[in-house]
């Protein structure tokens, strides 16, 4: 668990980031195509609103990722997972790495709140 | 190191490089390959760099007439391909792949056969690449291609150069790829753990990702090209459901990516030469260990911004746009973190850090316009104009070459055990440096004054004609600072200083070692305890398994080459890998593919055919290890002398990593041609299209069932062989053969009876080409079950011998083609019907 822990805070981060990069082109590129202009509810179109609940999932995944970095990086080496110069460097690297991506994640969700109407 | 003379000589007899020219063709060695690379690409290098004084020769007035536009156009292609494909990234492969063993504490490569086959390859692909000129059919479509340009319809033989040379060059870059990712996880000197690797390794180990990712991408597309262009498929052809923007989203998926395959190993280079000619250790280690594997997952998020000019909806490019300039962070984070290492401290002004002070100062401009054009507005005004010219050459010259140079004025002292002449080489900085803003600086001002790319002249009334004239000077003044580089390096050969082991006061291992290194790199395998681990003075605090293993390994084994294998987090001794020795299979191997890449070019299909198999069956041969070496390993006890095994499987071997990585390119091809049937598909309005039957669901449905129960196979194969059944192997293996060849029947009698050829139109031609790949996965796996059987026979279930891993990897290979066949499946027969 201590090692599933460590490697999600490590690589979590930018797991999130390419899921949603991959998802959000994929939205906005098919569903710009396909359902154009089609607003389902709240005057926001349905890809709009598939953007903002993929891109909130993936914000909350990765600040998790990050949130499990700390917490591994503040006890290294009790659950054995790893050395503990190595475990404290993995979780070091998670907390930047992870923190980073969940703030591009962020700022690559702006550019929907200008196309809640139409692509 | 304490061993006996007559071992040592014996030792280096085993590694020692075969005589003459025949010798020299078999050899495997990471060093002789890793320089052969390197002297290819810089040969690669000052051709480009004629075709470009040729093109700036041109430029220098208006409407001169040195050059017509033909040969102007093939002049700006081969320029751009040479530089992209046959210099930058061999270049750097070549690079790592002498230096990494030597930095990390091994004695060769994983794979040394499949370096030396690289090395053919790219060679043989360059050669393609160039002998078109002789037929008087060089390629004239950019370096990009862009359909339908580069279709059947508008292009010759020329492209078909293009592409064949090009495919070579890929498989040759994804071969070192693999290299250098299973070398750095696996290879590692005890107590070298992820966080004291140099960061020359943390780059490459990205690189390396990258590499497999990226350029399966680009070999897919380039297939699928030229099977429009030799079989008639419609992937690119508009008229028959094809797309245009297809090929622009394959090519940049792989060509941006490809920029930071080029920098983020050049940002390796200077971090390994900064701390030495600033005296200091790295400032930021994980800061830019982080910034390396951010700028490489990043860097396959902005593609799209290479084609904000083509007509695609607001709301992505804003992503892209987005993902643009979040990547200055991570280069930010570089720069900052060199120059904190560098802050208020005396600089040593020798060449390698000139060079890398220059990188500083043009990267930096590079960069900036580099977030410029990330804002899609702005990207609109300036594109196809020399503004972009100047951008990407400050960013690729500034970010790659001048790092480059940086690198070959540190470490060739090391390469020849010779020091470069410091005047020949400070003037030579000087002249680039200068001669390089001269010439690329003057064309942000021609690009905002409206002179568009790849335009062969221009006229008077444009008023540019300044600074295009001041552009060519700079460029000869360059090339003048590089025949300086090249002719201080053949005078040092010569007469250079001698180096010794460490000239610079280095801190990583490579400079623990005599200069130019022994072959084995080193006779006894280093511990490493920090980061810079020449200059620490830190206690060795070794465990006892890693000094048995390495004082195990300094004595033997003295007849065959050996390396340890260790842990890839934390670099703990974990197997002994036996290392093969010279041969001349890995060129026969890229002369079968030559021979292949022939027959397509001669349109002589036969023979192509026959180069295919020939291909396969020395691979075959490759792979199957001699009585003599299996018997020879089976009776050495250096792994109880070690305390580790030979005959590691799973994780602990380098083999299985191999297959991963070989996995993951084959997952990054079929996920490019999933994404295009999906792509033809989104813009087709009927799928599909010309009223072509829908696909069938029954056979399909048994077929990939057949696979499914083939993978349940050959896990009960894997559950035997861990039970000491040899019977219950054998027939797991069988089980799962038959299944094979029964998906592989149902996929031959589908496309027989499709009702129509890949020809028919875009929808046919996606359709038929995932099921040759599926077949292609499923035929390659029957051979390794065949391949399997034989050596059960063999060996028994004995876990002394190679029997273990081959299932592993056998059972490897068939369950990632299951996933593959179900997404498949889904895609191709399921989603008609549904979506």
């Amino acid at each position: 668990m201590a090692r599933a822990a460590l490697w999600f805070g490590l690589l979590g981060g930018a797991a999130a980031w390419t899921l949603h990069l991959l998802l959000a082109y994929l939205i906005a590129e098919f569903g710009c195509v396909a359902e154009k202009d089609a607003i389902i509810w709240a005057g926001i179109t349905k890809p709009a609103w598939m953007l903002l609940v993929m891109s909130a999932v993936m914000l909350a995944v990765a600040g998790a990722a990050t949130w499990a970095a700390h917490l591994a990086g503040k006890h290294p080496g009790r659950h054995d997972a790893e050395p503990p110069s190595v475990e404290r460097y993995m979780a070091r690297t998670g907390v930047i790495m992870s923190g980073l991506f969940t703030f591009i994640i962020l700022v690559q969700s702006i550019p929907t709140f200008f196309y809640l109407q139409s692509c | 190191v304490d061993v006996a003379p007559e071992r040592v000589e014996q030792f280096e007899r085993t590694w020692a490089q075969p005589r003459g020219f025949w010798g020299a063709l078999s050899v495997v060695n990471n060093q002789p390959i890793g320089v052969r690379f390197m002297v290819t690409s810089l040969v690669f290098f000052a051709i480009g760099g004629i075709m470009a004084l040729l093109m700036r020769i041109q430029l220098a007035v208006p409407e001169n007439t040195f050059l017509d536009p033909q040969l102007f156009n093939e002049l700006f292609t081969m320029h751009g391909s040479t530089m992209m494909f046959l210099f930058a990234v061999p270049f750097l492969e070549g690079l790592a792949l002498y230096l990494i063993p030597l930095m990390i504490g091994s004695r060769d490569v994983a794979f040394p056969r499949l370096t030396a086959f690289s090395y053919w390859a790219f060679l043989f692909g360059g050669i393609i690449f160039y002998v078109s000129f002789l037929f008087g059919a060089a390629p004239d479509g950019g370096w990009f291609a862009y359909t339908p340009l580069t279709g059947p319809r508008f292009a010759g033989i020329e492209l078909d150069f293009w592409l064949l040379g090009l495919a070579m060059v890929e498989v040759a870059g994804i071969g070192a790829g693999i290299e250098i990712v299973v070398t750095i996880l696996k290879f590692r000197a005890p107590g070298m753990a992820l966080n004291r690797m140099p960061l020359f390794a943390w780059a490459m180990l990205a690189t390396g990702f990258m590499i497999i990712v990226a350029f399966t991408v680009l070999l897919t597309a380039t297939i699928l090209l030229e099977l429009d262009r030799a079989v008639g498929t419609q992937f690119f052809v508009p008229e028959h459901g094809g797309s245009s923007l297809l090929w622009q989203h394959l090519f940049w998926f792989f060509g941006h990516p490809d920029v930071y395959i080029m920098f983020i190993p050049a940002t390796g280079v200077v971090s390994m030469v900064v701390p030495v000619f600033a005296r200091r250790p790295i400032a930021a280690y994980v800061l830019i260990v982080v910034a390396i594997v951010i700028m490489a997952f990043l860097s396959f998020g902005l593609w799209v911004h290479h084609m904000y000019a083509t007509g695609l909806p607001t709301l992505p490019m804003n992503f892209f746009a987005a993902a643009s300039l979040m990547i200055a962070i991570a280069s930010g984070i570089q720069v900052f973190a060199w120059i904190a290492t560098m802050w208020r401290r005396p600089l040593v002004y020798r060449a390698p850090m000139l060079y890398v002070l220059g990188f500083l100062f043009i990267f930096v401009i590079g960069g900036l316009t580099g977030v410029m054009i990330a804002i899609v507005p702005f990207d609109w005004q300036v594109h196809d104009t020399y503004f972009i010219v100047a951008h990407f050459h400050y960013v690729l010259i500034g970010g790659v070459v001048f790092p480059i140079f940086a690198g070959l004025h540190y470490w060739i002292p090391k390469f020849t055990g010779r020091m470069l002449g410091e005047g020949l080489s400070k003037w030579g900085f000087w002249l680039i440096f200068i001669g390089f803003n001269v010439t690329f600086f003057p064309m942000h001002i021609m690009g905002f004054l409206g002179l568009p790319r790849r335009v062969y002249t221009y006229p008077h009334e444009l008023q540019i004609a300044g600074y295009n004239f001041a552009a060519t000077v700079g460029a000869f003044v360059v090339a003048l600072g590089v025949l300086l580089f090249f002719v201080n390096v053949f005078y040092s050969r010569a007469w250079g200083r001698a180096a010794g082991a460490n000239p610079w006061n280095g801190d990583s291992l490579e400079w623990s070692v005599s200069s130019p290194p022994p072959r084995y790199s080193f006779l006894k395998p280093p511990t490493v305890r920090a980061i810079h681990e020449l200059w620490s003075e830190r206690p060795l605090q070794e465990s006892e398994a890693s000094a048995r293993a390495r004082e195990a390994l300094a004595a033997a084994p003295l007849e065959w080459r050996a390396t340890l294998v260790t842990d890839a987090l934390t670099a703990r001794p974990q197997a002994i890998q036996f290392l093969p020795g010279s041969t001349h299979i890995p060129l026969h191997a890229a002369l079968a593919l030559l021979l292949a890449s022939a027959g397509v070019l001669m349109q002589a299909y036969i023979l192509a055919a026959f180069g295919m198999a020939l291909a396969a069956g020395v691979v075959i041969r490759w792979l199957w290890p001699g009585e003599k070496q299996l018997a020879l390993l089976q009776s050495s006890t250096i792994g109880h002398e070690a305390g580790v095994p030979i005959f590691a499987t799973g994780s602990r071997s380098a083999p299985w990593w191999g297959m991963v990585m070989l996995l993951a390119c084959v997952g990054s091809g079929a996920a490019a041609l999933i994404y295009s049937y999906f792509f033809l598909r989104l813009f087709s309005e009927q799928w599909p299209q010309d009223d072509l039957p829908l696909p069938e669901l029954m056979w399909p449905a048994i077929g990939y069932g057949l696979l499914a129960a083939g993978s349940g196979a050959m896990g009960w194969a894997s559950y035997a062989f861990a039970q000491w059944n040899r019977g219950g192997v054998h027939a797991g293996l069988a089980g799962s053969l038959v299944c094979g060849a029964g998906f592989v029947g149902i996929q031959c009698y589908l496309l027989a009876n499709a009702g129509f050829l890949p020809q028919a139109n875009a929808y046919a031609s996606i359709f038929h080409v995932i099921n040759w790949m599926m077949t292609l996965l499923v035929l390659i796996a029957i051979a390794l079950i065949v391949a399997g059987h034989a050596r059960i026979t063999r060996e028994g279930v004995d876990r002394n011998g190679y029997a273990p891993l081959h299932l592993q990897l056998t059972s490897l290979w068939w369950h990632v083609s299951v996933v593959i066949g179900v997404i498949v499946f889904f895609t191709l027969h399921v989603s008609p019907h549904t979506l």
